[in-house]
């Protein structure tokens, strides 16, 4: 009976620190999903759906275009440093999407700073098919 | 939206679920606790079938449509020969105690489930795509598999960092769903990741619930749902909540097995096997925790040696369907995995050293103490480990589980002791969601290891103490 006694002891113990770490948890959780989140964004959305940042975009894609250009700040795509690059894989899915190179006929254009299209027309021989922001937009390769 | 493939395909997953179920376990008629947790088990083992045969088929060279279809139709029939099939069961070891939990720990359980409802609403609503790995890897694969006409196009080595190496569980999952609705959604990955929150949540409390009885059970929910991130880690669709529902169900059979007469082990065990090939399928970490259980089993184990390799042989029969799939997807199909593709000398000398050690053993132990991801939990958990688990206690079946942990815990420090990335980079953004898959598992065992009498005096000092429990 004593060594039962013990035990229950034990186990209450336990059972009040379980309850305390969970508690201790569960504030965690509620603050910073509740307040902090909400904080960092001045109240405003987090994020939106990936697939409506391309949504305009991928309409214009013929569906036998299995290969998308992609031309951004970054020289050398490395896993991680373009978030963007792989958002565009995602979402243009089935399609994949390759730094921009000779073979490429539609090109997308993903910068993070507003960049001049016309510049970008003439050095690579593209048109502009669509542009929804002064750093985002759908190109075409002009054929000679 | 193709309705009737879409009652053909759950008709499938459940009839073949329950089928299984039904051939393991043998509850007593009053039993709505082992009914739940063999119910909730069913889900599990069906929707993880139906991706496997969806994969196996459009492997074979069948399109999604077809695919989903034959995957489908071959799980109505195996379901209906299980239900049909007879044979020895096992009868669940059921709590002979009778205690309740009191009200105010129904209140805390029920509050703690609204929090962590209206958390995973919020995420859910803010991050639609789930977390970064989902889209990038999971999702990505999936959409992948259901637009692509050629199996090699789904595993395209230009896309830098996607992980086509990775296994196909999730990825097949979403696209079974995908061919019913007729093109892929952003819900429906997030719909089956809240599911397997509650698969992980309710196969825990109803394991426990089952073997303890329920004020253990709701104590270990209220942990797991308490647990920084849990909420996160359910919505953002990532493969590691799938990885630790297999780990903790792998658990649940292989310590039923142990307890179980010799007669009834040869099932559990094979299920244990298959749950644990099906970890594999969902994520290459899956190997170390499939290789660490039946090793401990076969090591701590006070068996004659010839038991032992039966046992041996039935984890690999349960698992052999699964892993042929494995390996013809990593031989034939699927690059190289970056931790194999340096020169044997390079990673000799990398495991030679010690320094390395030392800090790979300082930033996992940072991890353990990141309170953003744990709380106190990861620093609670040694000790816990150290005044439950080591001991052979009364329920001494969960002794090789406890050294199958340690086995995998040595194997994730040799892992990241070999790993080609930045060591500080590659643990933080890893050791946080490889520490989770093993978290449930943790919890069942410490639960199951803690001392447990069904005593009317003990009761009472509980009730007297700490108002805990109370006699029915």
């Amino acid at each position: 009976m004593k060594k039962n006694l013990n035990n229950s002891k034990r186990v209450c113990w336990f059972y009040r620190a379980c309850v305390v770490l969970s508690l201790i948890g569960l504030s965690r959780t509620i603050y910073i999903h509740v307040f902090v989140d909400r904080k960092q964004t001045d109240g405003q959305k987090i994020s939106t759906s990936i697939d409506l940042r391309y949504e305009s975009i991928k309409k214009l894609i013929p569906p036998e275009i299995k290969e998308v250009g992609y031309l951004s700040e970054q020289e050398e795509i490395l896993p991680f440093n373009d978030k963007y690059y792989l958002q565009a894989n995602y979402a243009l899915a089935p399609r994949i999407v390759v730094p921009m190179n000779d073979r490429s006929l539609y090109v997308l254009v993903d910068f993070e700073q507003p960049i001049s299209f016309e510049d970008l027309q003439s050095k690579y021989n593209l048109s502009l098919l669509s542009s929804t922001r002064p750093n985002f937009g759908l190109l075409r390769k002009v054929s000679k | 939206m193709n309705i009737v493939l879409g009652v053909i395909e759950l008709g499938g997953a459940l009839l073949f679920g329950f089928g299984v179920m039904r051939r393991v376990f043998e509850t007593t008629s009053s039993s709505i606790t082992v009914k739940a947790l063999g119910a909730l088990l069913s889900l599990l083992i069906g929707i993880s079938a139906i991706s496997v045969l969806f994969i196996a088929f459009w492997f074979a060279g069948f399109s999604v449509l077809n695919a989903s279809w034959f995957a489908s139709l071959v799980l109505i029939v195996l379901g209906i020969s299980l239900f049909a099939a007879s044979g020895s069961k096992y009868l669940f070891p059921e709590a002979k105690c009778s205690f309740v939990a009191t009200s105010w720990i129904k209140l805390l359980w029920v509050s703690v489930i609204g929090v962590t409802v209206i958390i995973a609403i919020i995420l859910g609503v803010n991050t639609p795509d789930g977390g970064w790995d989902s889209w990038m890897i999971w999702n990505l694969r999936a959409r992948l598999i259901f637009g692509v006409s050629a199996v090699v196009d789904a595993f395209p080595a230009q896309i830098v960092g996607t992980h086509p190496d990775y296994p196909l569980m999730l990825p097949g999952i979403n696209s079974v769903i995908w061919s019913v609705l007729g093109a892929p959604s952003t819900i429906s990955p997030l719909i089956v990741s809240i599911l397997l929150g509650i698969l992980c949540v309710g196969i825990l409390v109803g394991s426990l619930a089952g073997i303890c009885g329920w004020p253990k059970a709701m104590i270990a929910g209220i942990m797991l749902l308490c647990t920084p991130k849990f909420a996160f880690i359910m919505t953002s669709q990532e493969a590691d909540l799938m990885v630790s529902v297999f780990y903790l169900s792998a658990t649940i059979f292989t310590f039923l097995a142990l307890e179980a007469p010799e007669t009834n082990q040869k099932i559990l065990f094979v299920m244990s096997g298959a749950i644990l090939a099906a970890a594999v399928w969902t994520k290459n970490d899956g190997i170390l925790f499939a290789m660490a259980m039946p090793i401990s089993v076969f090591i701590v184990n006070k068996m004659p040696i010839k038991r032992r390799f039966l046992i041996a042989k039935w984890y690999f029969l349960g698992a052999l369907p699964i892993l042929i799939l494995v390996i013809y997807f990593k031989l034939k199909i699927a690059p190289q995995n970056d931790l194999f593709m340096e020169p044997l000398s390079i990673k000799i000398s990398r495991s030679m050293d010690l320094q390395r050690l030392g800090m790979v053993l300082l930033i996992l132990l940072r991890r353990m103490c990141y309170f953003q991801m744990w709380g106190l939990f990861l620093i609670a958990a040694p000790f816990l480990w150290l005044y439950f688990g080591g001991k052979k206690s009364e329920r001494s079946a969960a002794y090789p589980i406890w050294f199958s942990l340690k086995i995998a815990l040595v194997g994730i420090v040799a892992v990241y002791m070999l790993t080609p990335h930045d060591l500080s980079w590659h643990i933080t953004h890893s050791a946080d969601r490889l520490f989770f898959q093993y978290w449930p598992t943790f919890l069942f065992l410490i639960f199951l290891s803690v001392p447990y009498q069904c005593d009317n005096a003990v009761a009472n000092r509980y009730d007297r103490n700490f108002s805990l429990l109370r006699q029915k």
